[in-house]
């Protein structure tokens, strides 16, 4: 690549809360391309854009405070400059906190590419007091410097010259400053550098002072890469640093690393001291002043319930708004796929290959896309907690709590995003423990993620509650929130105190200026992983739809009963004919082929109707077209009646008739689908395992529901549905239908199973992501059915104990 | 002997300017851990007596030798403290806190 002379790297790094992706949005706009590091989960985010003529390439380097090997994203960072070789790394730096900044930058610069600051926040370090001379820092940096105010767009132009100019030559700041470790440390590192020289002998590319730093510093990876090199184990380089190290330590009482950061740090001082002018001491920020409000003892929690309050409120209602404003135009992608099948032959069967199409695929999407509101809704939420801030101060306020339980204050935002509060996903929730530097409080916060709310469960929760608890739906949705909250912590504690080895790392976490989220950078965010849901879904939905389609409706009921109900169906047909009375000329139209093209016309006619109701012009010009199309048959689906009023005696007949027998083949048809499914693979299974299920009160059709959740939650519901055939046609929704069909079910049925969902194992998808970040089969499998046990042990129990007692 | 004495010149020099700053607030410099100063207290680092990855994470967040530190507050629940550093705010464990050996200013 490095051949075209046109197409450049630029690597952007950077530490958290310096508004790094504003920069990166900056310079690439909308082009922008998401994947991983290879072989890592760190996420690897890529942009372009053009400039007289040439490509750049924009690498999104993580947020980090060092470039150690001690975490994952530093390791993907530094790896990154030296194996890539970007030709220019922007590093981004907070203008108002520029001292811990510079700490990365002259890290950066120690790896020897061209380099360049973004000087961002300009602003906020303005309104401050703080005064940078940008001359007087680019001299004592020795890289060029561009100021920018990120999340307005500023700099823009001037960032992509500067960053022109040094991947060109042109820029006269080719001498970067090189940290003065000191007397004590300076002549250990030019031997260590002659040393690496003739070890590496050009096998391992790498800037031969950094790597001298690094060794001095115990960098365990670079001590691996040398060990590797370097066979002599006695007499080699590491043995010769660990020495070296020893000796330091024996004479000056400090371990090398110590020196190297203080003198970094006293060099970002000394940077400081020239180059900015601290023009009058703002003693209180207005960070300041909301801290003091946000994080006082006994306001602080009271707004942190607040807040953790109104999400839920907003995602709730909000979301589930407009998800249910949104639907019926969802909905609607039912039609053309029923228009495309057509009607089928068979009044009582459907055609197999749109029925699986439509109860399959089509449900299965639909059943998706109809949460992607609320996702929004949430999603949205949580960039905001974290763009604004206040997510950090959550975690600062949460710590002590958490880790009671073996957790940290940082799985506060995993597990608000898991569904804590109110229905989230795993997914992302499991993703973003990559944050947590804390290795043991983060596996034990993906293991508890199942455990969590997720929003597949809540049409479920939704459904169940509506049948029992009308009432106090809310209620009982919060109710569940704290049961399942209290259950995880207790799992928690049970994981740290019994399962999961390891020391906990340093909680040392910033609590970073408040800024005030920008529409934009909400946006990208909320869109970022609302898409990222729908990936995830999307395909083992399908599969799992059609999966449990063919599970509920083979191997059939034999073409016996089959034949049983083609006779009952002919049987009404006689009777319509009949009901229509004796030379009726719209009998002729009862018959075989006619009789489904009535049929036809008719449910299009009744749709049609409904979706205009209330409109009366729309719905009289509807009725001429469908008069137009076939003036008898929308005589009998009119009762009798054209357009112009007047009636036919007949046609009325015809339509009482035709009304009747309507109602008829419907039940018939939910009778033979009722055989259907009772005699499938699906009830076999379910059957089989209701021995033990009725511990809890679970019948085989909820067995089979749960079955198919292994794969996704989201059907759930769908699954019900489809065992309790409901006929959406007539208002008719899954709630009723249960509720009439399961006559016996008391509120303790309900209350069993609402516990063993809200306990339910994680989805397939979520399970490979617990098995990417904990890097481990094992962990993934236990994840995976720890819940089933716990759920279905605490169903059988309350469910026991409920019905004999009450 | 001469580390001692390294020493002292440090704490000597650090106190001039301080001096020089607050003439009212001055006070001897007690040496006591992070974990026990008080809102609105500042102190001096004098030591990080951890190693390795612990060492180093807060050493990259400014926690180093001779660096001045503030303790703003503490969390609802007593921990974890909210301390001003290099110029901006922290978070830390009181079990890490204990760890860092300050010099009160």
């Amino acid at each position: 690549m490095k051949q075209q002379t046109d197409f450049y790297t630029v690597g952007l790094a950077g530490q958290p809360n310096v508004g790094k992706s504003t920069i990166f949005n900056m310079l690439t706009g909308s082009r922008q391309h998401i994947a991983n590091f290879p072989g890592v989960t760190v996420e690897k985010k890529e942009g372009r854009y053009g400039l007289n003529g040439k490509r750049f390439q924009v690498v999104d380097l993580p947020g980090t405070y060092s470039l150690t090997s001690y975490s994952l994203e530093e390791r993907v960072s530094r790896d990154f400059i030296l194996r890539e070789k970007p030709d220019i790394i922007l590093t981004t730096v907070d203008a108002s906190n520029l001292e811990r900044n510079l700490y990365l930058v002259f890290q950066v610069m120690e790896m020897e590419r061209p380099s360049g600051l973004v000087l961002n926040m300009m602003d906020v370090a303005r309104n401050r007091g703080i005064r940078i001379d940008p001359d007087k820092l680019e001299k004592e940096l020795g890289i060029p410097v561009v100021e920018t105010i990120g999340n307005k767009g500023r700099g823009s132009q001037e960032l992509k010259q500067m960053i022109d100019d040094v991947v060109e030559g042109r820029s006269d700041l080719n001498r970067t400053r090189r940290i003065d470790y000191g007397e004590m440390l300076e002549p250990i590192l030019e031997t260590l550098e002659a040393e690496i020289g003739a070890v590496t002998n050009g096998r391992y590319d790498v800037p031969a002072r950094w790597a001298a730093i690094k060794l001095l510093e115990k960098d365990e990876e670079i001590q691996k890469r040398f060990a590797k090199l370097d066979s002599s184990k006695d007499s080699g380089i590491l043995s010769y640093v660990d020495k070296t190290i020893e000796n330091f330590r024996r004479t000056h009482k400090k371990s090398p690393a110590k020196i190297i950061a203080s003198k970094r740090y006293q060099a970002a001082a000394d940077v400081i001291e020239a180059s900015v002018n601290k023009e009058q001491e703002v003693s209180r920020t207005l960070t300041d002043k909301i801290d003091s409000l946000v994080l006082h003892r006994v306001a602080g929690p009271l707004i942190l319930l607040g807040v953790l309050f109104s999400f839920y409120e907003l995602t709730m209602n909000l979301g589930t708004r407009l998800a249910d404003w949104f639907f019926p135009f969802l909905s609607r992608l039912k039609e053309p796929v029923d228009m495309l099948f057509g009607a089928s032959p068979d009044l009582l069967r459907d055609n197999l290959l749109h029925s699986m199409v439509s109860q399959g695929v089509v449900t299965g999407v639909l059943s998706i896309l109809y949460y992607v509101p609320i996702f929004l809704v949430l999603f949205a939420l949580i960039a905001i907690l974290e763009d604004s801030g206040y997510m950090t101060r959550v975690a600062f306020i949460m710590d002590r709590v958490l880790r009671g339980f073996g957790l940290h204050g940082q799985s506060t935002l995993p597990l608000i995003l898991g569904g804590v509060i109110v229905g989230g996903c795993a997914v992302p929730g499991v993703m973003a423990t990559r944050a947590m530097k804390d290795e043991k409080a983060r596996l034990i916060t993906i293991l508890i993620m199942p455990l969590m709310n997720c929003l597949a469960k809540i049409p479920f929760y939704i459904l169940i509650v509506g049948m029992f608890f009308a009432a106090n739906q809310g209620l009982i949705l919060f109710s569940i929130s704290i049961f399942t909250f209290i259950t995880a912590l207790l799992v928690a504690k049970a994981f740290s105190r019994y399962l999961v080895k390891g020391e906990s790392a340093p909680f040392v976490m910033e609590l970073p200026a408040y800024h005030l989220p920008t529409v934009g950078g909400v946006l990208r965010r909320t869109i970022e992983r609302t898409w990222l849901f729908i990936k995830k879904v999307i395909t083992i939905i399908l599969a799992v739809m059609v999966l449990v389609w063919f599970f509920v409706l083979f191997p059939g009921i034999g073409f016996e009963r089959e034949a049983v109900y083609d006779t009952m169906m002919n049987t009404e047909i006689r009777n319509m004919v009949q009901t229509a009375g004796q030379g009726n000329r719209f009998s002729a139209y009862f018959e075989n082929d006619s009789l489904v093209r009535l049929m036809e016309f008719s449910d299009r006619f009744k749709r049609s109707r409904s979706r205009n109701a209330g409109d009366k012009e729309a719905l009289a010009s509807l009725k001429k077209d469908f008069e137009a199309e076939n003036r008898d048959f929308f005589l009998i689906v009119n009762g009798g009646k054209d357009t112009e009023g007047a009636k036919y005696g007949d046609a009325k007949k015809a339509a009482n008739a035709l009304k009747v027998f309507q109602k008829k083949l419907k039940k018939l048809k939910r009778e033979r689908k009722k055989e259907l499914i009772d005699s499938s693979y699906a009830a076999m299974v379910g059957k089989s395992l209701e021995p033990v299920t009725l511990w809890a009160g679970f019948n085989w059709k909820i067995n089979v529901a749960v079955i198919s959740t292994f794969a996704a939650k989201e059907s759930l519901v769908g699954t019900l549905g489809m065992i309790y055939s409901v006929d959406n046609e007539e208002g008719n929704n899954l709630g009723k239908t249960m509720k009439s069909m399961e006559s016996g079910w008391t509120v303790w049925h309900a209350i069993s199973i609402l516990i063993l969902v809200a306990l339910f194992p994680p989805c397939l998808a979520t399970l490979i992501m617990i098995k990417t970040e904990s890097n481990s089969y094992k962990w993934a499998i236990f994840a995976a059915t720890y819940p089933i046990v716990l759920g279905f042990i605490l169903a059988a129990i309350v469910f026991q104990f409920g019905i004999h007692l009450f | 002997m001469d580390e001692n004495l390294e020493f002292l010149g440090e704490v000597f020099d650090f106190r001039i300017v301080l001096v020089q700053r607050s003439k009212t607030n001055w006070k001897r410099g007690k040496v006591t851990t992070l974990n026990n100063l008080k809102p609105g207290q500042s102190a001096r680092i004098i030591d990080v007596d951890l190693e390795g990855v612990e060492l180093q994470r807060l050493m990259d967040m400014g926690f180093i030798e001779n660096t001045i530190v503030k303790m703003i507050r503490n969390a609802p629940l007593l921990d974890p403290l909210d301390i001003e550093v290099r110029g901006y705010k922290a978070a830390i464990r009181r079990s890490e806190a204990q760890h860092i050996e300050v010099e009160m200013i």
